[in-house]
């Protein structure tokens, strides 16, 4: 077990952008400017795999631009120190705004906090961690491995950068950080848009349990995971609030048996695989994790299920998740696909509100709740709809999360019944059925005593109560909030 | 004879039949008491009973089938002094005890609670503490030796998890620990047990052979405040004793241990946490068992936001 504050050798974090090219061309010119084609070759062939959307066309017509530079400077003999310099910081901003364009991981052995922060420039960054393995299943690390690559190989977003960390994230002993809250720290540290992350429990006749959890850190500067909505001044004006707190949901719990064990810890072994052709029986070129050492790598190519790795000092080859995780393995991948989906709601590019058969009703319920927020503001009929297709029971205050759901649910309420009666009249003006709030505050009430010490949950039944009328429990309500400040 | 002869005389008299009085009220000053076991209040006897006043030993004797000693004494003849009652038993840890003397008389007659060697071995280090004992095994088996650690920790991984995902504080997360020499004779001993050791919650239990080839564990689960009852019994079926890591306990097990945590809680006058702990228990099993609604119940009683509900506090 290794103490969270133990220091390793930072790793390189530079995706490699280098593919194997013949340098026959630029044989003799001068070994500096040599280096700067070659930069530039690599990143033509980067760009080349990507989409072919206005972004890629504008680094395709510098880079082009660069290279017709480039080669005048050569042909010119010029040798001039600032001009070298400049178009050098050209080419290094170039293959910055490709890194940051690609998706990217990076293994890591140790998961101490304090790290400089991986993949500053990524949008979208991920952590998956190794699983703990109180019972030392051995798998803790297979399982974190084959998310990670799942995750990496088929997100939608662009921009995406995966940090899997492998092992160092047991408990030191008793009493000391636990898993979760080592989990909490790096991700602090860090600041990832989520992180997947799980525990192993061996099972009674050789079988083991696969707990995956995910937790998405809200922030304002992503998707804060808050929405406001003010009462119309005829209904008092006051503002009603809905949080999604900082959450720590389960997403699935999968057993296995003696087979299945073995099987995953096989499929991380072909995953990790590199080849030299997008075939399962293709000769392996290389392996990822081969040396235990930290190393960055980029996707540089797809075909089918199959993806291209490049490592950040050269060298890579084929790999794919698809082609190996079979069976009760493949149903793990439904943690990386849900995963996924949640990271793209967070992103800001995803809004669908499936996800997969196997995914727990907290886990589900996270995610329409995050839909229902992106609705909220533009259409609150659409939100609601969404969170009452939650399988979670809006009664059932103990399950974990409801707190959220109720106060979101009440704010969509009471904001799609004002638009519905609002019409074509001013905002101000609507007042609501006094009945229907009144309804709504029952909720908001059990979900209080349920959840005693949620302040906006009170916050919002003070502002209820001030508009039912209801002065004596609006003050009791006031006078809890002020105990608990 | 003159008058002021005779009552100098009388007086010398008097002093020496007091000084005889009181030298024989010493001699037969007794230290009695009573001795009985700390967990079950029942009588011990056979226990060595030795009073000593300054090193000196003053007397001895032994306690009968009732727990009471009584042990003769010369007694100090000070106006007011102390004699120590030093009780030893086997297997329980001595005991010594001040006993106030005035004027040759005792004052007090003291029920004395012995507690068994492994309770000061086990007490709990923290505030927070489930103490696991012994699991009596099967006759035929007795290869279990380890099987109060396995349960402890797959008791603690298992609901570790849990309350981590509650945000519970690292201050009130529970911790596990072992203690094999935690041998309670019957389970109705659990909350007493519970009570001795500091802890929270105290689980024992016993192994059964379920049939030739597996075995079953059942659990009792006691907590110190007597809110589980006596113990809540839980059975877990085909628990691999062959396995060294495998010995995953029922659910059953996990909520009434999480309802004593969530005692220990309530205890502190901190139902809001509580609550937050008998709710990740409920989620845990359907329907709720009494115990736990009853602990549910008397926190939503405790909490100001019942009175947030429509008809006032239940």
């Amino acid at each position: 077990m290794r103490a969270l504050s133990r220091i390793v050798s930072v790793p390189v974090m530079t995706a490699a952008l280098s593919l194997a090219l013949g340098m026959s061309t630029y044989a003799g010119m001068d070994v500096s400017l040599e280096r700067e084609f070659q930069k530039i070759l690599d990143a033509v062939n980067s760009v080349a795999q990507m989409p072919p959307d206005a972004e890629t066309l504008g680094l395709s017509t510098e880079l082009e631009n660069l290279k017709i530079r480039l080669e005048q400077l050569q042909q010119s003999g010029s040798e001039d120190p600032a001009l070298v310099d400049e178009l050098k910081r050209r080419i290094a901003d170039l293959q910055n705004q490709i890194l940051i364009k690609q998706k990217m991981i990076v293994q890591f052995g140790d998961a101490a906090a304090g790290q400089r922060r991986f993949f500053p420039n990524a949008r979208n960054r991920v952590a998956v961690f190794t699983y703990d393995d109180p019972h030392k299943t051995q798998l803790g690390d297979a399982v974190s491995f084959i998310l990670s690559k799942k995750m990496l190989f088929s997100t939608q977003l662009r921009s995406f950068a995966i940090v899997n960390y492998q092992e160092g994230t047991g408990p030191s002993g008793p009493r000391e950080a636990a898993y979760f809250d080592k989990v909490d720290r790096i991700t602090a540290d860090q600041d990832y848009m989520l992180q997947l992350w799980g525990q192993l429990t061996r099972i009674e006749n050789g079988g083991a349990v696969i707990d995956s959890f995910i937790q998405v850190p809200f922030t304002p500067s992503r998707f804060s995971g808050e929405a406001d909505l003010t009462l119309p001044k005829a209904m008092g004006g006051g503002v009603l609030t809905a949080r999604l707190e900082a959450n720590r949901i389960r997403v699935q719990t999968l057993k296995l048996n003696d087979g299945d064990i073995t099987l995953i810890r096989d499929v991380a072994g072909q995953v990790a695989a590199l080849r030299g052709t997008p075939d399962q029986d293709a000769q392996i070129t290389g392996r990822l994790q081969e040396d235990g050492l930290n190393r960055g790598y980029s996707i540089v190519g797809s075909e089918g299920s199959w993806v291209q790795l490049a490592f950040e000092g050269g060298g890579g080859g084929w790999t794919s998740v698809d082609e190996f995780c079979v069976a009760a393995c493949r149903r793990l991948l439904d943690v990386a696909d849900y995963a996924n989906e949640i990271a793209d709601i967070a992103s800001g590019t995803g809004s669908a509100s499936r996800f997969p058969e196997s995914v727990t009703a907290e886990a589900r319920d996270l995610g329409l709740k995050m839909v229902a927020m992106k609705f909220l503001d533009e259409n609150p009929s659409a939100a609601l709809e969404v969170l009452q297709s939650s399988s979670v029971n809006e009664r059932d205050k103990s399950v974990l999360g409801s707190t959220d759901l109720s106060n979101l649910t009440a704010l969509a309420k009471v904001s799609s019944s004002i638009r519905q009666k609002q019409g074509d009249g001013g905002y101000d003006s609507v007042r609501l059925d006094q009945s229907e709030i009144t309804r709504i505050t029952e909720d908001l009430a059990r979900t209080s005593v349920a959840d005693p010490r949620s302040i906006y949950t009170l916050e919002n039944l003070k502002v209820l109560f001030g508009y039912t009328g209801d002065k004596e429990r609006q003050s009791i309500a006031a006078d809890i909030i002020s105990s608990l400040k | 004879m003159d008058k002021r002869r005779f009552s100098s005389q009388a007086v010398e008299v008097l002093t020496i039949f007091i000084f005889i009085l009181n030298w024989q009220g010493a001699r037969a000053a007794e230290l009695a008491g009573t001795v009985i076991d700390s967990l079950t209040k029942l009588p011990i006897s056979g226990a060595q009973v030795s009073a000593e006043l300054s090193g000196q030993t003053l007397g001895r004797g032994f306690s009968g089938s009732d727990g009471r000693f009584s042990v003769s004494i010369s007694p100090p003849t000070n106006a007011l002094s102390s004699v120590t009652a030093i009780i030893s038993v086997p297997d329980y840890d001595e005991v010594s005890v001040p006993i106030q003397f005035q004027n040759g008389a005792a004052l007090q007659n003291p029920t004395i609670p012995m507690a068994l060697h492994w309770i000061g071995a086990c007490k709990a280090g923290f505030d927070h503490s489930v103490v696991v004992g012994y699991f009596l095994p099967p006759a035929a088996t007795g290869a279990q030796t380890d099987l109060t650690e396995r349960v402890a920790r797959s008791m603690s991984f298992a609901l570790a998890i849990k309350l981590q995902q509650i945000y519970l504080a690292p201050d009130l997360q529970p911790s596990f620990e072992p203690c094999p020499a935690a041998k309670p004779r019957t389970p109705q001993l659990g909350a007493s047990v519970a009570k001795a050791l500091f802890a929270d919650a105290f689980v024992g239990g016993d192994v059964a052979h379920l049939d030739s080839a597996s075995f079953k564990v059942s659990t009792y689960v006691s907590d110190a405040y007597g809110r589980l009852g006596p113990f809540v019994v839980a059975v877990n079926r085909s628990v691999d004793l062959d396995s060294p890591s495998g010995a995953t306990m029922a659910d059953e097990t996990h909520v009434a241990v999480l309802a004593a945590v969530a005692a220990g809680l309530i205890n502190k006058q901190d139902c809001a946490t509580a609550m937050k702990v008998l709710n990740v228990a409920e989620q845990m099993t359907t329907p709720a068992p009494d115990y736990l609604v009853r602990m549910k119940d008397y926190c939503v009683a405790q909490l100001p936001n019942r009175r947030l509900l429509s008809g006032g506090p239940p």
